[in-house]
């Protein structure tokens, strides 16, 4: 037996029945299981559902006000044909909730889509509006996701398997490279935009940040075939990475907040001894020297000399040409 | 359960159907399922069923209705208010509601979005499979204050929480999403004024404060404004700097390529000689100093002093008897 109560059991079947009924007015000899599937629901309980639907109707109870299902033509053949129920058919209209949080997925969509699909979404948008909770302003979602046309052109490069050279402002490393990338798919995490695929020229797979291609040039090459994509995501492989431990004065406490932090404890004089996972040493290098001050590395005299390394290289730049 | 749900479809049915508010009797009398029950018992499975459409989201509506000894309370569902106006959907449209279905992963928001779908798909719109599967986007919403804010937006009712040690009443006008981070844009009644607040630094659970009326909120034009205080400062100078080719591609790109300066022709290793529009100092000395050799500060002096201070704490912080140190 299900382990719901029997009382929020009858609601949640009340729920489906006013979804099932409409839909299978609207497709009027649909098939058991691809109901099922389409609601996400197992085909048993669907039979159930509709034996409950046989049972009910408009007030007086006679055949001609109760709901008319061919509950053998389903047994025996498994297709459904549901009448007599035109008070039920249409759906329950959306709540607020539910045409919101439909509303704002929808604006995380336009946000990373292709820029020839947003007077589609901006249609769908208005029409959905139309039926939404009225006069709210909406959030303003602002996802990192670089131009619509960087964008336009790595869908097309995805849809017919089109390898590309990216003009990349690589932020670790601090440079721009040019990849040959065989392009895989676009997404979103923490409302960045990445591109995910195998980069030709490191031969491996990899992320970039679509704020950072600063061009996608077409090099007439067809993409190669690479196996799935692994399962981990840079997150992961972030997870995984050394730590590295640094106090960090008030001033740069800032960094808690914008790059993934393993732990952090807060200290008597205000300082915070932070434990941050560090998958590449060239941005770590990069953060303590824009840092300068307002951190100190714990107990990692690599890295505390990797950095100085760095800054005595710059200087002797500046002393070669005079501006110190 | 079965009796249950046929009572509760009847009860829907019923009012559905109904041209004029029911009286409590006339429900009795007409749905199925309160047949046999004694005056006290009626009564109380009406008001649980009644509590019950409500969860699930019918707008269940009372009113006087004329029964046959005056006026009394009565109910009905009037089907304009029940029913998923028509949508129309092309199917280019059709196919990106599929894409919604992922987008708020994990979150709380998750199954409003698949309920949402379903009635959808229960109006007979075909949401075609995603053919677009090269767009992927989710929403983060890891901060614990989302739902709560999320709740009270949406409903226009203040909340009270805790943010740098101080308890606010606040009404959120307008949720911002940047850089994966959730802001809330209102009034703050405590301070009386209006305030943004970044959703992870907010210290405690949000509580919705009873009682409210929904607050009103200002005009769409004012409160983009307030959302522009989240955009980067508008530059106020510009710096001359020298940058290796593929160097420092934040600064290069904001910048413009300048003429030479006297200085040039010691800089050797192909530097060139970009003006780079800064809003503050301070940000221009930090991605300045990141970048180690591949940026020099040519102009204004001071800016390129401080970059030199920087890299000299740097450079010294590996000394042996280094300041870095921190034995």
């Amino acid at each position: 037996m299900s382990p719901v109560p029997a009382k929020a059991a009858a609601a949640e079947q009340v729920g489906r029945l006013l979804l099932l009924i409409p839909y299978l007015q609207a497709h009027p000899g649909a098939r058991l299981a691809d109901v099922a599937r389409e609601f996400g629901l197992p085909p048993d309980q669907v039979r159930r559902d509709l034996s409950v639907a046989f049972l009910c109707g408009l007030p007086g109870g006679l055949p001609g006000d109760l709901i008319d299902v061919d509950l053998d033509l389903v047994d025996d053949e498994g297709v459904i044909y549901l009448t007599n129920a035109a008070v039920l058919a249409r759906p329950v209209t959306l709540t607020p909730d539910e045409a919101m949080g439909l509303i704002v997925a929808l604006q995380a969509v336009r946000e990373v889509a292709a820029g020839s699909l947003h007077p589609v979404i901006d249609s769908l948008l208005a029409k959905l509006a139309a039926v939404g909770p009225g006069a709210l302003e909406t959030p303003a979602l602002s996802v990192a996701a670089g131009a619509p046309a960087t964008r336009d052109r790595l869908l097309r490069a995805i849809s017919q398997a089109e390898r590309v050279e990216l003009v990349y402002d690589g932020l670790a490393r601090g440079k721009t490279s040019r990849p040959l990338v065989d392009p895989v798919r676009l997404f979103v995490a923490d409302g960045v935009a990445y591109l995910s695929g195998w980069s030709v020229t490191r031969q491996g797979w990899r992320t970039y940040r679509l704020d950072r291609i600063a061009d996608v040039r077409a090099t007439g090459e067809v993409a190669a075939a690479h196996g799935p994509e692994p399962a981990h995501t840079w997150l992961d492989t972030l997870a995984q990475a050394p730590p590295v431990r640094l106090i960090v004065h008030p001033g740069a406490q800032w960094i808690t907040e914008y790059y993934p932090v393993a732990g952090q404890v807060r200290l008597p004089n205000g300082d915070l001894d932070v434990t941050l996972p560090v998958a590449d040493p060239a941005w770590l290098r990069w953060l303590l020297l824009r840092l300068g001050p307002g951190v100190a590395v714990v107990g990692a005299p690599a890295v505390t000399a990797d950095a100085a390394h760095a800054a005595q290289a710059a200087l002797a730049a500046y002393a070669y040409a005079g501006l110190e | 359960m079965a009796r249950k749900s046929e009572r509760l479809m009847n009860l829907v049915i019923c009012l559905l159907a109904a041209t004029r508010y029911l009286t409590r009797d006339d429900i009795r009398r007409s749905v199925e399922g309160y047949a046999g029950l004694t005056d006290q018992a009626f009564e109380r499975a009406f008001e649980r069923d009644k509590e019950e459409l409500r969860a699930l989201g019918l707008p269940l509506e009372m009113g006087r209705a004329d029964a046959w000894d005056g006026e009394t309370d009565g109910y009905r569902i009037r089907r304009q208010d029940y029913e998923l106006p028509p949508l129309d959907l092309t199917p280019a449209e059709a196919t990106l509601v599929g894409l919604a279905t992922r987008v708020w992963q994990g979150a709380a928001l998750d199954s409003a979005t698949g309920r949402a779908i379903a009635k959808l798909k229960a109006a007979g719109i075909p949401l075609a499979a995603d053919r677009l599967v090269a767009v992927a986007p989710t929403l983060p919403t890891r901060e614990p204050a989302f739902g709560p804010l999320w709740e009270a937006w949406l409903t226009r009712a203040p909340v009270r929480f805790s943010y740098h040690g101080k308890e606010r009443v606040f009404e959120p006008w307008r949720l911002i999403l940047r850089h994966g981070r959730w802001y809330a844009v209102g009034r703050d009644r405590t301070a009386g004024e209006v305030r943004l607040f970044k959703l992870s630094r907010i210290e405690d659970t949000p509580a919705l404060v009873p009682g409210e009326p929904p607050f009103a909120t200002v005009s769409a034009a004012e409160l983009a404004g307030h959302v522009r205080r989240l955009d980067a400062p508008e530059p106020v100078a510009e710096a001359l700097l020298a940058i290796k080719p593929d160097g420092a591609p934040a600064l290069r790109r904001r910048g413009r390529r300048a003429e030479a300066d006297t200085a040039l022709d010691r800089l050797g290793d192909g530097y060139e000689v970009y003006s780079v529009p800064y809003a503050r100092d301070d940000d221009l000395v930090a991605e300045a100093a990141a970048a180690g050799s591949d940026v020099l500060v040519l102009e204004p002096p001071g800016l390129r002093a401080a970059v030199i201070d920087r890299l000299r704490w740097v450079a010294a912080a590996a000394a042996p008897a280094g300041k870095g140190g921190l034995a």
